[in-house]
């Protein structure tokens, strides 16, 4: 017992090099998809929450997003707020959407909460392009600042890199806490049994609108870090297909698999970077691996038990934050 | 003694059947009273009722001498009204120990958000909690078995599980619907000396049974029901040899 | 008011093409139970199919018409093979992300090979009615015309002929439709062939009004979706009905209240009707 105990502190000591010293070795653009691997992360662990433990599946997760990053751009360049006030409040003001998405949520069966989000999602891109007045349009908001601390300004990749690593890790914390606590556990139960949920007191009402606030403030946080990274933000950053690909890493991740969910945020974020190149061919290929990825793995790959370097480190992980 | 649940007047319709009409009766603070009839004679449904499942379509449920028909079932467990499922509704995915710790929820106020951060207060009470959890399912006799998931319990261990979960509510009102059903002789002894011990222990318990052995043996009063109307309300003794209860069972023919 | 009475008929035809394409949904989660996101894209197609064969010549417009549908079909025996009957069963999410996967396979396939808009070449003529100072294009009335054709089709199909009760048995009760021998993989093909027909019908009849593009699937399935919803999914005459009530509102409000939310009508009004009569309109309860 020992002996494992030291051999996983080991290796998690051996990640955590890794991972601290990963600007070093990686190249500019390696690394510039992982700050996006863990933007998406944060953002996704939201939904997975909100799909895995409390049973509501969306669509329109881009919205929220969204929100967060011209809530944090405008504040930043139309107010001039410091990015560190900003940021809390881009995860808010997606909170505040957050309850707005809930109420029509709880009145709608299950099959038709997806289409209710779409509709949501679309609604605010629209709102996107036609406000101009607030948020430019069509031609979106230039001169996103990047964070400082001090005097020292994140304008690199391997600076952003830390950033995100910090919240990505936070993120990771917070969500392996949410779920195992008494909000986690009622949750499932309410999308177990939702009348024997009620019958235990719970008030199913306030938890789910309640997960759909978690889950919207970390879309917005994940909104606000893109914008402050890539800088320009326009409506197309936030259409439809952002929500779907937001849709796939939470399901493949797994129902409920924090590991599964990071290994797929990582393996799926690659995936579209890499076969960027091949254009139409690679959207092709994202809508195949969909399709053929439902047949053969429709629980996900949180579900299949890998005897890899990278599932020990999953479990590893579960493990820690246990 | 004081009366601890009052049924007035209480209709049930959906759409044009008539599930209950006009039930009256009174349910007394710790006392066991049983509730039979044939299938489809409105049981369960005045369970519902009871528990904010439905609505009635006419009268009244005082509860503890307030109203508590129409309010929302989640309010009602809050006032201290539990019950079981005459087919099971246990959180399938979750273990013994997590049915039960989310019941202790409703009373035992868990401080959540303290416990996510790491609070102390938070883990304090989590661990409160779990401790009060686990003395429950060593009381229902599943000691042992607190991290199984439920689906892979045994029937008899289900029932069980759903019985300490509604313990966990900490309730002055215990319904049990059916909780024998299913099981055999050695289980339905275990959950009758269980219901008595949780008797002695001041709850009052309604109780739903078809098991007319178990019925009359812990009972002391029992209600008949039959096409959603009382037929026959009394002791033990009395409704063994009403007419119209033993009618409502076996038809006109005499025993 | 004449601007009030073209901008409904301008309204009806549309929504005549937006009930078409939802009865494709209509069609499919009536008997499935699954929400096919493909069906935007593939009235796409028979878009563009139809660009394609307009385009080659003015003649046979006709044949060219039933050649487009027959394709379409094929389309739809393909996917339904190589995809929908392997998870036709599966839940409600495993479909929808496979269909949304065949979708954009669609739409990217497409696009390699047109990723302009296009004029679609005339295909019922240039001739305008008017009645006072309305225009009433030849367009508008083909649309009104195959639309209650179509429908009439269907209607009979599903009550009258064999196999069309067989679909609506397998709808009702899979396992008991299949313990009685009818065939449920036939019925899951046909499903898809219809509701593909339907949706390639809709798209060679939009095309002369606006334009061909292929990214015109995704908005217009989702309005589609909103019509069926409107009207109530379940109910073909009453998808239709939602369709023609969707178009003229989209019309009315991009008119007289904000041409730049004109597309957000279509969200709303699903929105809505999800939340307070989600059966829609017209709709039995399930």
């Amino acid at each position: 017992m020992q002996e494992k105990t030291l051999r996983s502190r080991m290796i998690i000591a051996l990640v955590a090099i890794l991972l601290l010293l990963l600007p070093a070795f990686c190249g500019y653009y390696v690394l510039h998809i992982i700050i996006f691997s863990g933007i998406n992360l944060i953002t996704v662990l939201g939904l997975g929450l909100l799909i895995g433990f409390s049973g509501q599946v969306s669509l329109g997760h881009a919205a929220f997003y969204g929100i967060g990053a011209y809530a944090s751009a405008l504040l930043t360049v139309k107010l001039g707020l410091s990015f560190w006030i900003a940021l809390p409040l881009a995860g808010i003001i997606a909170g505040i959407a957050g309850v707005l998405l809930a109420i029509p949520s709880l009145k709608v069966a299950a099959l038709y909460l997806v289409m209710t989000t779409i509709g949501f999602s679309m609604i605010v891109w629209l709102m996107m392009l036609q406000w101009s007045g607030l948020t430019n349009g069509p031609n979106g908001i230039i001169g996103i600042p990047f964070p400082a601390i001090g005097g020292w300004v994140l304008d690199s990749p391997a600076k952003y890199y830390y950033l995100i690593l910090v919240f990505a890790l936070a993120a990771l914390w917070l969500m392996s806490r949410i779920v195992r606590s008494a909000v986690g556990l009622r949750l499932m139960a309410i999308f177990d049994q939702e009348e024997a949920a009620q019958a235990v007191g719970i008030n199913t009402t306030y938890f789910r609108v309640l997960a759909f606030v978690i889950s919207s403030i970390f879309a917005g946080v994940g909104g606000s870090l893109y914008a402050h990274y890539v800088t320009f933000i326009h409506p197309e950053n936030f259409n439809i297909w952002v929500s779907i690909s937001f849709l796939v890493m939470a399901v493949f991740g797994g129902q409920r698999s924090i590991p599964g969910l990071t290994a797929s945020v990582l393996i799926l974020t690659f995936a579209t970077e890499y076969f960027r190149v091949f254009g139409e061919y690679r959207m092709i290929g994202y809508g195949l691996f969909l399709a053929v990825g439902m047949i053969y793995f429709p629980r996900g790959i949180g579900t299949i038990k890998l005897a890899s370097p990278k599932s020990l480190l999953a479990r590893l992980l579960r493990s820690k934050t246990g | 003694m004081a009366k601890i649940l009052e049924i007035e007047n209480v209709s049930k319709f959906f759409g044009g059947l008539e599930a209950l009409k006009d039930v009256c009766f009174d349910v007394q603070e710790n006392e066991l009273l049983s509730i039979i009839g044939p299938n489809g004679s409105g049981k369960t449904t005045l369970f519902n009722l009871i528990t904010g499942v439905y609505r009635v379509s006419g009268g009244s449920i005082i509860f503890k001498g307030q109203p508590v028909h129409n309010e929302k079932s989640n309010r009602i467990a809050e006032r201290g009204i539990a019950r079981t499922f005459q087919n099971i509704k246990l959180f399938h995915t979750l273990s013994v120990m997590n049915n039960v710790l989310i019941a202790s929820y409703c009373k035992g106020r868990p401080q959540s958000w303290a416990q996510i951060f790491g609070v102390q207060s938070g883990i304090e009470r989590d661990r409160k909690l779990k401790e009060k959890s686990r003395e429950l399912i060593k009381f229902v006799g599943l000691k042992g078995k607190e991290d199984d998931v439920v689906s892979n319990l045994a029937y008899g261990e289900q029932k069980k599980t759903e019985i300490a979960r509604a313990l966990a509510l900490n309730p002055e009102l215990l319904l049990l619907d059916e909780p024998v059903g299913g099981l055999n002789p050695a289980e339905r002894q275990e959950i009758t000396h269980l219901i008595r011990t949780i008797l002695k222990e001041g709850v009052t318990v309604l109780l739903i049974e078809h098991d007319m052995r178990v019925v009359m043996n812990i009972s002391e009063r029992i209600i008949a029901l039959n096409f959603g109307q009382i037929i026959a309300e009394g002791k033990p003794e009395e409704i063994r040899r009403n007419g119209a209860v033993i009618e409502a069972y076996f038809g006109p023919e005499m025993d | 008011m004449d601007n009030l009475i073209q901008t409904i008929v301008v309204g009806l035809s549309v929504g005549g093409i937006y009930g078409l394409v939802a009865l494709g949904f209509t069609i499919v989660y009536r008997s499935l139970y699954v929400i096919n996101f493909a069906q935007g894209h593939v009235f796409m197609v028979g878009s563009f199919m139809g660009y394609i064969g307009f385009s080659l010549t003015s003649r046979y417009p006709v044949s060219i018409f039933f050649i487009v549908l027959v394709a379409a079909a094929m389309i739809a025996v393909i996917t339904a093979f190589l995809v929908y009957k392997k998870i036709h069963r599966a839940d409600h999410l495993t479909f929808a992300i496979a269909s949304i996967g065949v979708g954009m396979i669609m739409e990217n396939m497409v696009r390699m090979v047109s990723p302009d808009a296009k004029k679609y070449p005339d295909v019922f003529g240039e001739k305008v009615f008017t009645i006072g100072n309305i225009y009433i294009s030849k367009q508008y009335m083909w649309i009104l015309g195959i639309t209650l054709a179509l429908i009439t089709l269907l209607q009979l199909f599903f009550y009258k002929t064999k196999f069309g009760k067989a679909m609506r048995a397998v709808s009702e009760n899979r396992d008991m439709a299949s313990l009685l021998g009818i065939n449920v993989t036939h019925t899951v093909y046909a499903t898809f062939v219809i509701s593909s027909v339907v949706g390639a019908v809709a798209g060679i009849l939009i095309g002369p009004i606006y334009f061909f593009s292929f990214d015109m699937g995704f908005m217009t399935g989702l309005k589609a979706f909103s019509a069926a919803i409107l009207g109530g999914i379940m109910s073909v005459p009453g998808t239709l009905i939602g369709g023609f009530i969707l178009g003229v509102a989209e019309n009315l409000g991009g008119v007289y209240v904000s041409s730049d939310y004109k597309d957000a009508i279509a969200f709303a009004l699903l929105i809505f009707m999800l939340m307070v009569k989600p059966t829609g309109l017209f709709g039995k309860r399930q």
